[in-house]
């Protein structure tokens, strides 16, 4: 089943284009995540998804065919920051949520406690230090157990227990059949959780798919030697080697499509070039995704 | 709209800004309306009078008149609050939360008119019971047809204050921040539309003023008559403040002025990126 459609969606902020003609499909279960760099229009992606930022272009359907304030009622979503009255307990907040998406306001109890502020319940959300207002928003996402939950940079303003905490939160959501997307600029948190991701840059994206094929899919070669130009040359010469890469004291490299680690190492002996170190990789996403905007640089006057 | 009521009931009541101008606009109502049966006016004006009796404004029925034409005086306090309310859902967000929870554009719009609608009900009941009060203290042989005859200006008040309220609204929403705001409805209400008014009555046509909408929305009820008011007829300076269009034209023109800025409001919040 389809949770989320976009087609060709499109934003421009004056001269900035902020999101390109961007078509997405979101399967049920999956745990989505949108990966970019700052700016990369991650945000006004779920803004538009959400309904506060009008689109100049394309479109969008949720749960086959909904949009609008329907459609919001079942997704739990945070977007940047999290958005409290400061005057008001956590409780009253969340009373407010509740009333919004028409859910029982016994449900406060049991969030509150999920994300360890029982204690907190009655005090003035302007009292919270940054990581309890970032918690708050994340219980108050998870009201009425949603179908789908959206979140914009969930992490931002936790200390790392609190990271941990809620990627675990995260995936023990998702174990139990949720849809959740995520975006994220941090790599590692989009390893960590997500089943499928989208690569995007300036609004544009550049790769899609399930997060385990675009980490299993090249391998990389670290190699490192006494003699580094001469090592080069030789990689340069090598018909085994589809590319390569310099980073100070290590030589990356990438096979073509069948060869083996052990026939490089093979052919390198041959020329009497001895190894200080050989260390097989798998191509993480970070490698992937640093090789996809570098291309995509290379693209740009 | 009764889900509408109950979200909006929680951010209002606990609001310390509410209850702070809440109590303003009571006490500096009560407070000028305690103060004129006190006063003794000794004037040189009227002639035939050595002490200008205010008592009269406090007999049945004329208290209405009276007591909603000082209640409108201090509506400002109301726009203030309507100001500090919409501006608080620009500057924390929550419009937006709002929106994301499953709010839609238009109900954000509904819930703050339910609550400007409850604001101007609770003032206007606060009026009728000072009225009743110190109608019951100062009159004297009045029957009960007279205690009631007038009571109609409390709607005219009513109206009032909603569209004090209403105008408020638009000017919060259109610039998304209260400090703003309130300086841009002050100078606007005291000094931009009364200089407009002034220059329009002299040099295009006498009485256009009195169509403006701060004109109508402030000044809506003329002074109660009185033999000061029978002075200020007399003075070209200050009959402004005795002049009003005829009743059912103000009100079809308090009306849609309302229309207007409820419609404008909506089509801002419509297509803005909240």
């Amino acid at each position: 089943m389809i949770i989320l459609e976009t087609d060709s969606l499109d934003k421009s902020y004056g001269p900035v284009h902020a999101v390109n003609h961007l078509s997405l499909t979101v399967g049920a279960g999956q745990v989505y995540g949108i990966l970019g760099p700052n700016g990369s229009g991650k945000t006004t992606t779920l803004s538009m998804l959400m309904g506060i930022v009008r689109p100049n272009g394309g479109s969008f359907k949720w749960f086959g065919g909904e949009t609008g304030p329907e459609a919001n009622k079942r997704i739990g979503a945070l977007i940047e920051t999290p958005n409290f009255y400061p005057y008001l307990s956590l409780e009253q907040n969340l009373k407010i949520v509740c009333r919004i998406k028409g859910i029982d306001e016994k449900d406060i109890q049991r969030v509150i406690r999920l994300v360890g502020l029982h204690e907190r319940s009655r005090s003035r959300f302007q009292t919270l230090s940054l990581g309890m207002k970032q918690r708050l928003a994340l219980g108050s996402l998870l009201l009425g157990d949603p179908e789908v939950l959206v979140m914009d940079e969930v992490t931002n303003g936790l200390d790392p227990e609190g990271i941990a905490e809620v990627r675990t939160l995260i995936r023990q959501v998702a174990s139990t059949g949720k849809t959740i997307i995520l975006a994220s600029h941090i790599l590692d948190e989009v390893e960590k959780v997500c089943t499928h991701v989208v690569i995007l840059k300036k609004g544009s994206k550049l790769a899609e798919g399930e997060v385990d094929s675009l980490i299993k899919g090249k391998e990389v070669i670290i190699l490192s030697g006494d003699n580094l130009d001469q090592l080069s040359a030789a990689l340069s010469a090598s018909l085994l080697v589809e590319s390569y890469t310099r980073e100070n004291e290590d030589l990356k490299v990438i096979l073509k499509g069948e060869v083996k680690t052990g026939d490089l190492s093979k052919e390198l002996m041959e020329k009497g070039i001895a190894l200080n170190r050989i260390e097989v990789r798998k191509n993480r996403l970070e490698d992937q995704f640093l090789e996809l905007v570098k291309q995509d640089n290379t693209l740009q006057p | 709209m009764m889900k509408l009521l109950k979200i909006e009931s929680v951010k209002v009541l606990s609001y310390r800004v509410f209850q702070i101008l809440a109590i303003l606009y009571a006490g500096a109502f009560l407070l000028s309306v305690s103060v004129f049966p006190l006063l003794k006016l000794s004037t040189q004006f009227a002639n035939n009078q050595d002490i200008l009796n205010l008592k009269t404004w406090y007999y049945f029925p004329q208290i209405w008149h009276t007591f909603s034409y000082f209640a409108a005086k201090f509506n400002i306090f109301l726009a203030i609050i309507v100001i500090f309310l919409v501006g608080n859902e620009f500057s924390y967000n929550t419009f937006r939360q709002h929106v994301v929870n499953g709010l839609s554009r238009n109900e954000l719009l509904n819930g703050k008119v339910l609550v400007i609608l409850c604001i101007a009900l609770a003032n206007t009941l606060m009026v009728f019971v000072f009225g009743l009060i110190f109608g019951f203290i100062y009159s004297t042989g009045y029957s009960f047809q007279d205690v009631f005859s007038q009571i109609y200006y409390l709607g005219i008040y009513f109206v009032q204050a909603v569209g004090h309220m209403i105008a408020a609204m638009m000017f919060a929403v259109w610039l998304r921040n209260k400090t703003l705001s309130m300086v841009l409805l002050i100078i606007y209400q005291f000094i931009l539309e009364p200089i407009i008014r002034l220059v329009l009555n002299k040099y295009v046509l006498v009485n256009i003023g009195l169509y403006f909408p701060m004109r109508i929305i402030t000044k809506f009820i003329p002074l109660p008559d009185n033999a000061i008011t029978e002075m200020f007829k007399a003075n070209t300076s200050l009959n402004d403040m005795t002049k009003a269009l005829p009743l059912w034209l103000n009100l079809a023109l308090i009306l849609g002025y309302c229309a207007i800025f409820y419609l404008v409001t909506k089509r801002i919040l419509a297509k803005r990126n909240l």
